[in-house]
């Protein structure tokens, strides 16, 4: 019983990873670029967004107001700095996201301080009972997981179903090839990007109310997302989210058969067992290894 | 390295220990550094600015607020306080880097309150080499008080063994909490180490222990709370950061697990706590038990507390344990800094804390003990408890104090403080 | 150039190489006797970011791979010398007794190691990979560190004495715990208050009014006058404005201010602020401190007014000799005890950084480095001319590590501590901004970035102090110039200083 509900418990916690893994991927896929300041662009918007609610008072506004700040985010940062990055100078993509990173977490100390603060709950978050018995599941869970369900479905179907996701997924494959199909490849890759940006913006709103926010907070959560998102292959969507989950439950069963402070050392352990053994990732098909 | 070696290491830090009772009657003929005709230099290290800096960093301008006061008021022996305050962001690396300059650029005469204990074992044994008074670390570390290895170290709050003692008595004798379920819930490193510590010395036993690392942020405490839910826990003694605490309530809230918290002193500030708990602060902390040293923040009735706000109100801190904390630690350190005499040296300070620092005024409602050979500073706690508006109201009109060592309980006693000095002037 | 000749003859460039690095060593500590302590302190985290920089130069520069680990790497080496020279008295299997060389040889063992194995797992992987999995590390490692409280000392670290060049390194020992708490006042009797400190000394706090009737009319917010009502904007909002208004300081009786005698003017009120005198900062711009110091001589204090038991042990201000330094040593080369430490820092760190430069330009300029750069460029071409892609990257890694070992040895030993809070994530990316700024493929590069990540956030926050920024500008603009320009570095000068320079140099000389 402790064990399915450590499970449980893991649920909210890796769907907040599985979204964060998810805009990871989304960069990935538009540029070939892995984005290391994709925590601190969420981070920047949720505090965008506290803003917004300490001002209007609605949860959504501030929802909707983090999703375009992130999507403009994305933008800036994909055409201002990625865009003019050499393509062959790997190492300063992301040498450079890793700027914007420290950046962003210095311009959000300057303008909102270094205290952590409080996100508001905007639903239930008291275990729901069933069966004589509480869960550790909330309402605000619940929430958690349709969001989670909508985007995924939702990118799907861009990808699949629609001109401006074909273009996307020729740009990822072979940009030269894309542009001489007349894709207008530039555009595209900001599109990815905005869309990463709106995603971790998502991410960054859904996990402050448990978390709170200050500008280091999603620190950790960077190497939980891309651990799962390099054990999920990178360049799958319903990977990042299958494997965001997976990082989620086996940290919280970890810490409660353990200690928590062995969750950092585990991840570590299952992203180097992952590269070492399957390092184009469980659903992958891109090749991790060059040579 | 070998046992002579070793051994004549003993010797002369017992040479030094014997050296320090010898104290000659021969005025100084250079001033110490960081003393001059017209100004006391004083360093600080603390976290401003980073993941640790939240309520810590309103001490060090609340001390500076005192300072100015006093130096506003004519300073002490004729000189002005200048407090140089460096942010280390609870990094060690930085705390020593930050220290180095203070003692070399600034010339510090002493360091005051210097923050945490990780970032000042990085830099206590060079502050004691160079014979630098290091006065009232801000930790409950119960490894600083050692006069022998550090002679120029003086804690101020009781350590987290004394603490867990004294919640341990407190336990025992209130019946309507000794007959629960006991659990508890550390952070790993010092929290834990002194907590279990303190708990062991009196044989107190838990149904379960559960630990946290302080890197943990984004897997809030599920795991752990589900561990003490399952268990039975009934009533459940925490140790660890204000962070911390906030998402252990937080967490169990949303779990449906609602025991009797028992929360240390420095976890459990109502107005840090709601910076991240918001609204619900005030009501998750109701019925909370918390024991302090302090006279509670909200009895403006005490002079102390009354005095202190509005130096807080004047100098427009924000008035929570932090500003009191670092307003009150400010004004024990002027009076010492007074007694010291117009010819104040290094040596002179300590010997004021060895033989005095009983008779030093503070909001404290504990006695403080200090003497060649004890460093430990404050010597207990009264247990407090939450009511509904955020308020620690003091539960026991005794105190329970105890040391840090590894065995015997905290005493039951009483102590009457003595009023402050007039204006709250050194 | 004749030097280019000359590296045509066999061990001619290593001659060259280690008589450019002897140079430079004898300059450097030389160099520091000139030094004041601070800046010989400088000189030592320079030479010990430089040290582990190199080996960034090697990794990120040459063989183009983006780690983050090198931090982690620091704190292996750290970890290795605290644990060695604390638990081991002997090298094993040499009877020697152990010092801080033989415990910094054993770190950069350590360092090889776990480079080895992080090498062989990341090496072959594509950049972001490696990026990812050396993220990784250097979050992991230090978490492994607070893992194991007893040899490691947990989240508090591990103390080193004050590493003198005569000194051990041995732990202090805990004294027990003599304390009295049975010897405990019930009271507390101010037994020699000053005379104009009488008589609401006297008093025990309790014995004030707390809960009687006369509790309101101790001081508190209610005596501020109304003018000052308008100032106190945070006060108001925490509800306390009613009570303002209703009760204004005139209003109260001033007896009831009064303690047995006590002078309404014994209690600090707002009023004893004159505007003029709260913000005392100004105070000490104006007054200054250096010419004052003769206005009133210290041997002017009158000595009767010191009690006996204030007066200081020590006359002449020495330090008191602890015994903390194991070495008792304190007059090293006859020179002032304050000196010594941080010119023994800077010279410890000097040695190992011309040491491992030394070592780094041998390999930069060898094959080593011209097969570094060929995998770099072009992994197909390096390998069908017989490079081994995998061999060379793991290399590149092995011997970054090695550095990292060392440079976290000497941090150790600068320290006088090792925790993970000093490893954190912070110092691999200050590594990696250090080695963009200063140039990513020069060990000049190195230096500079190096230089830079001492001395910028000095000067930021010297500046941001003189202009009298807010804190939480302040404390934050170091980490936002370091993003930006990061990021400018990258997009404008790939090369960082160094290459900027080389091309600036370059275009001169073409013209005329």
């Amino acid at each position: 019983m402790r064990f399915v509900d450590y499970l449980l418990g893991g649920v909210g916690s890796g769907l907040i990873i599985a979204l964060m893994a998810l805009a990871l991927v989304l960069t990935w896929r538009a540029t070939r670029v892995v984005n290391f300041a994709q925590v601190g662009q969420a981070m920047f918007t949720t505090f965008i967004a506290l803003s917004l609610q300490t001002l209007t008072g609605s949860w959504f506004i501030a929802l909707v107001g983090a999703m375009i700040a992130g999507a403009l985010l994305g933008t800036v940062v994909q055409f201002l700095v990625l865009r003019p990055v050499a393509r062959a100078d790997t190492s300063g993509a992301i040498i450079a996201t890793f700027g914007v990173l420290i950046a962003l977490q210095a311009a959000a100390g300057m303008i909102w301080g270094g205290d952590s603060q409080a996100y508001p709950q905007p639903f239930g978050n008291t275990a729901i009972t069933l069966f004589g018995r509480d869960w550790p599941v909330s309402a605000y869970d619940l929430i958690v997981v349709g969001f989670a369900v909508v985007l995924v479905v939702g990118l799907t179907l861009l990808f699949t179903r629609t001109d401006l996701g074909l273009a996307m997924r020729a740009t990822a494959f072979n940009p030269e090839v894309a542009r001489l199909s007349g894709v207008r490849v530039g555009r595209t890759l900001t599109v990815g990007w905005a869309l990463a940006g709106t995603v971790g913006a998502v991410a960054g709103v859904l996990v402050a109310p448990t978390s709170a926010i200050s500008p280091n907070s999603f620190d950790i959560l960077l190497v939980f997302a891309f651990t799962a998102a390099v054990i999920g292959g990178l360049d799958s969507l319903v990977g990042a989210v299958a494997l965001g989950i997976g990082t989620g439950l086996v940290l919280s069963v970890v810490s409660g058969f353990s200690d928590s402070g062995n969750a950092p050392v585990v991840a570590l352990v299952l992203l180097a067992l992952n590269l070492l053994l399957k390092p184009e990732g469980i659903f992958g098909h891109h090749k991790a290894r060059s040579v | 390295m070998s046992v002579s070696k070793r051994l004549v290491t003993r010797v002369a830090a017992l040479t030094a220990a014997g050296g320090l009772a010898l104290a000659t009657a021969v005025p100084a003929e250079a001033a110490d550094p960081g003393v001059s005709a017209k100004e006391i230099v004083i360093g600080m290290t603390t976290p401003l600015t980073g993941p640790a800096s939240p309520g810590y960093k309103d001490i060090a301008p609340a001390a500076k607020a005192y300072f100015d006061y006093v130096n506003a008021n004519g300073g002490i022996n004729g000189r002005k306080i200048r407090l140089v305050v460096k942010d280390d962001q609870y990094n060690p690396a930085k705390t020593k880097s930050a220290t180095s300059e203070l003692i070399l650029r600034d010339k510090i005469f002493a360091m005051f309150g210097a923050l945490g204990t990780p970032t000042h074992s990085a830099v206590i044994s060079d502050l004691n080499r160079r014979g630098i008074p290091d006065i009232f670390v801000n930790t409950g570390s119960s490894n600083f008080d050692n006069p022998r290895t550090y002679p120029m170290t003086f804690p101020y709050f009781p350590s987290y063994v004394v603490e867990a003692k004294a919640m341990a008595a407190y336990i025992q004798g209130d019946s309507s909490l000794s007959g629960k379920k006991r659990c508890l819930f550390y952070q790993d490193g010092e929290f834990g180490e002194n907590a279990m510590k303190g708990f062991s010395a009196v044989g107190m036993g838990f149904e379960t222990t559960v630990s946290y690392f302080s890197g943990q942020q984004v897997a809030p405490f599920t795991s752990q709370v589900t561990n003490l839910k399952s268990s039975g826990c009934e009533l459940v003694i925490f140790f660890g950061v204000t962070s911390a605490t906030a998402q252990l309530l937080g967490t169990s809230a949303k779990a449906g697990f609602r025991p009797t918290w028992m929360i240390t002193s420095v976890g459990s500030d109502p107005t840090v706590l709601s910076g991240s708990l918001g609204a619900a602060t005030n009501t998750l902390l109701n019925g909370v038990y918390s024991p302090s040293f302090l006279a509670p923040i909200q009895d403006t009735g005490n002079p102390y507390v009354s005095q202190m706000k509005v130096i807080a109100t004047k100098y427009k801190l924000p008035w929570n344990f932090y500003t009191y904390y670092g307003i009150n630690t400010a004004y024990v350190l002027a009076q010492a800094l007074k007694q010291a005499g117009p010819n104040l040296t290094r040596q002179g300070i300590v010997n004021t804390l060895q033989t005095k620092a009983s008779s030093l005024r503070s909001a404290a409602v504990v006695p403080m003990l200090v003497s060649s050979r004890a460093h430990q500073g404050l010597t207990g706690y009264y247990m407090g408890q939450y009511n509904g508006t955020g308020e620690l109201e003091r539960l026991t009109s005794y105190i329970l104090t105890a040391n840090s060592a590894s065995t015997g309980g905290a005493k039951q006693r009483t102590f009457k403080p003595a009023a402050p000095t007039r204006k709250l002037l050194p | 150039m004749p030097s280019r000749d000359l590296t045509r003859i066999p061990g001619a460039r290593l001659v060259l190489h280690a008589a450019a690095a002897l140079v430079v060593w004898g300059l450097l500590l030389w160099g520091t006797q000139a030094l004041d302590p601070l800046m010989n302190y400088y000189l030592a985290l320079v030479a010990m970011y430089a040290t582990a920089m190199f080996g960034m130069t090697i990794l990120v520069g040459l063989s183009g791979q983006v780690s983050l680990g090198n931090g982690a790497l620091m704190a292996v080496g750290a970890y290795v010398f605290a644990t060695v020279t604390l638990n081991w008295a002997t090298v094993p299997f040499t009877g020697i007794a152990m010092n801080g060389w033989w415990a910094m040889g054993l770190a950069a063992v350590g360092g090889v190691v776990v480079g080895l194995v992080i090498g062989v797992l990341g090496a072959r992987l594509r950049g972001p990979y490696l990026a990812g999995l050396t993220l990784g590390v250097a979050v992991g490692v230090p978490a492994i560190a607070s893992r194991f409280p007893e040899l490691l000392g947990g989240e508090t670290g591990l103390q080193l004495t004050v590493p003198y060049p005569a000194g051990g390194y041995a732990a202090q020992e805990a004294v027990a715990d003599e304390t009295f708490v049975d010897e405990l006042p019930t009271e507390q009797v101010i037994e020699d208050a000053p005379v104009d400190e009488l008589p609401v000394d006297q008093l025990s706090v309790d014995q004030l009014p707390v809960d009687g009737a006369g509790a309101d009319d101790l001081l508190t917010l209610d005596d501020f006058s109304s003018d000052d009502v308008l100032t106190l904007d945070d006060f108001s909002s925490e509800g306390d404005s009613g009570a303002l208004t209703e009760q204004p300081v005139d209003e109260l009786p001033v007896d009831q201010l009064t303690l047995d005698g006590a002078g309404a003017d014994d209690l600090l009120t707002l009023d004893d602020f004159s505007s003029d005198d709260v913000l005392t900062l100004d105070d000490f711009s104006s007054e200054g401190d250096s010419g004052a110091l003769d206005d009133v001589p210290v041997e002017g204090v009158p000595l009767d007014d010191v009690p006996l038991d204030e007066l200081p042990v020590d006359a002449s201000g020495a330090l008191p000799d602890t015994g903390l330094d194991g070495g008792l040593d304190g007059g090293f080369l006859g020179l002032d005890p304050d000196f010594v430490l941080e010119r023994w820092q800077a010279g410890l760190a000097v040695t190992v950084a011309c040491l491992v430069g030394f070592l780094a330009l041998n390999l930069v300029r060898g094959r080593s480095g011209r097969q570094w750069r060929a995998v770099r460029d072009d992994t197909v071409a390096a390998a069908v001319s017989g490079i081994s892609p995998a061999r060379s990257k793991v290399s590149a890694f092995v011997v970054s590590c090695l550095f990292a070992a060392l440079a976290g040895a000497v941090f150790a030993q600068i320290l006088a501590y090792v925790g993970p809070g000093a490893f954190g994530l912070g110092l691999s990316l200050s590594l990696l901004v250090g080695v963009v700024l200063g140039g990513r493929s020069s060990l000049l590069g190195a230096v500079i970035g190096a230089v830079l990540l001492v001395w910028l956030p000095e000067f930021v926050l010297r500046l941001a102090g003189d202009r009298g920024w807010e804190d939480q500008i302040t404390n934050n603009a170091p980490n936002l110039i370091y993003g930006l320009l990061v990021v400018l570095v990258v997009l404008a000068a790939p090369g960082g200083l160094v290459g900027s320079l080389q091309g600036l140099v370059a275009r001169v000389r073409r013209r005329p």
